[in-house]
């Protein structure tokens, strides 16, 4: 049903429209999720609109450990709950462009069973991308063979979206994968995030990849920061990689041992996420964003109101989620503009992952 | 209405036909339109366009009729969006009671 089209690409930064009934959205972009809409509710204290979240893809997250892929096949419960509980999220994304993106770990094999059992889960769920799942097991030849027999599952106009798995060690296999996928004529191309440096062959492919054929790259599981420095925003810095949508990755574990840290917020102006100290240091007391938690208040403001009312965490991540989505646009214009370089200079957190991943220094413009 | 929206969306048609259908009654409200006049608007292919509109009329989102000039063209008309609001809201509450 969705045509992508690439309208340009700028330092290996893609610019493209996702287009659907004659209306289209801007790529890069930021796909919304469950998590998201969850710490809305908090803030707004109640369900959250389009007025809060104008994020038109919408991305439901599920948790697949092996043993639950098999109790999911095998027991009637099992499956019912897991397709219950898709349901609602889903219902929770509301008119959105819907994606289904279960998280399971590398080790688990994916059967064909398994396959199109979650096939199925998604089309009872009203899921307008059909994710046909990669295992790290199977060969291209497989995986072919794969694609072509979930196609019959998927009917027009639902888009079926392959989920490629980046943590594969070789980086011939993930290209020969690629290449079923565009012989197979897919569109969208769903990866999980991984390290970019462990991975950086896997990285530069799909990079490639993308900038040389009109397909939707859409990238799940993404860290919230860049481990490197746990303040470069990551996925502002994968875009660099060709890269069309990004959804942030769920926490897997519950809180875990509490660790007292100060909060950090992300700002846009240095695509970083800062202290309360920091942003002082850098900004003064001006937040730089009109989104719904951040209107009208300065940046003590801020802190003093939500964290006043135990909201805070809930706060950063509306405010991350809306910020990030709309500095994506300003972004694409750069990307169009053909200025992704002059973009990434500006931007002081992008200039350590830069240097450390691609190898790349942006002040001098040459290899490290 | 996005508000109400979102509290009806579990008895809703697929989530493709609803953004159709707010595109399609954004330009022609509840005025008569024509396959052509759909086919300017949505730029799509005849096949997708038929598709949706057949998905509308199936869920009764859609009524259509001969043009009574031009007997082999169809007229189309949407449902208003209150009405189906409207009703949604009654099967939502009568769901919710059954459970």
């Amino acid at each position: 049903m969705f045509t992508f089209k690439q309208e340009n690409n700028d330092f290996s930064a893609v610019a493209g429209k996702i287009s659907e009934w004659g209306r289209w959205v801007p790529t890069p972009t930021r796909v919304l999720t469950p998590k998201e809409i969850e710490h809305g509710e908090k803030i707004v204290n109640g369900p959250t609109s389009l007025k809060h979240f104008p994020h038109p893809i919408y991305e439901i997250t599920q948790d697949f450990y092996g043993i639950t892929l098999q109790a999911f096949i095998k027991n009637p419960d099992v499956s019912f709950k897991i397709q219950s509980r898709v349901e609602s999220l889903s219902d929770k994304g509301g008119p959105r462009i819907t994606l289904f993106h279960p998280m399971i770990d590398a080790g688990t094999h994916v059967t064909d069973l398994m396959n199109e059992s979650l096939i199925d889960l998604q089309l009872q769920a009203n899921t307008d991308l059909v994710s046909i799942f990669d295992t790290r097991k199977i060969s291209s030849s497989e995986l072919a063979a794969r694609i072509s027999k979930s196609l019959k599952m998927i009917d027009e106009p639902l888009e079926p979206m392959i989920c490629l798995r980046m943590d594969v060690e070789r980086n011939a296999h993930f290209y020969q994968k690629l290449q079923v996928v565009k012989d197979a004529g897919l569109k969208v191309i769903n990866v999980n995030c991984v390290s970019p440096i462990k991975y950086y062959d896997n990285y530069l492919t799909i990079g490639k990849f993308a900038q040389e054929n009109d397909v939707w790259v859409h990238m799940s599981e993404v860290d919230r920061t860049w481990r490197g420095n746990y303040q470069t925003s990551l996925m502002h810095f994968l875009a660099y990689f060709g890269v069309s949508s990004f959804a942030v990755k769920q926490s897997r574990f519950g809180p875990g041992k509490y660790v007292k840290k100060p909060a950090k917020r992300f700002d846009a102006r240095c695509l970083g996420h800062i202290t309360s100290e920091e942003h002082g240091k850098k900004y003064g007391e001006k937040l730089a964003c009109d989104c719904f938690v951040d209107s009208g208040k300065s940046r003590s403001d801020f802190y003093t109101s939500y964290s006043g009312a135990q909201i805070l965490r809930s706060a950063l991540a509306v405010h991350e989620t809306n910020c990030s989505w709309k500095e994506f646009k300003i972004f694409r214009k750069e990307i169009l503009g053909s200025n992704g370089k002059g973009y990434a200079k500006r931007k002081d957190y992008l200039s350590p992952t830069f240097i450390k991943v691609k190898g790349i220094d942006l002040k001098t413009t040459s290899l490290v | 209405m996005l508000m109400i929206y979102l509290h009806l969306m579990a008895k809703l048609p697929p989530k493709w036909l609803y953004r159709g259908y707010i595109i399609l009654e954004k330009e022609f409200g509840n005025q008569e339109f024509t396959f052509q006049k759909a086919s300017e608007l949505l730029k799509e292919d005849e096949r997708k366009i038929n598709l949706l509109l057949a998905g509308l009329r199936n869920i009764g989102w859609l009524t259509s009729e001969k043009d009574h000039l031009d007997k082999r063209r169809a007229i189309y008309r949407l449902r208003e969006i209150e009405d189906i609001h409207e009703e949604l809201k009654k099967d939502v509450h009568v769901q919710a009671r059954k459970q």
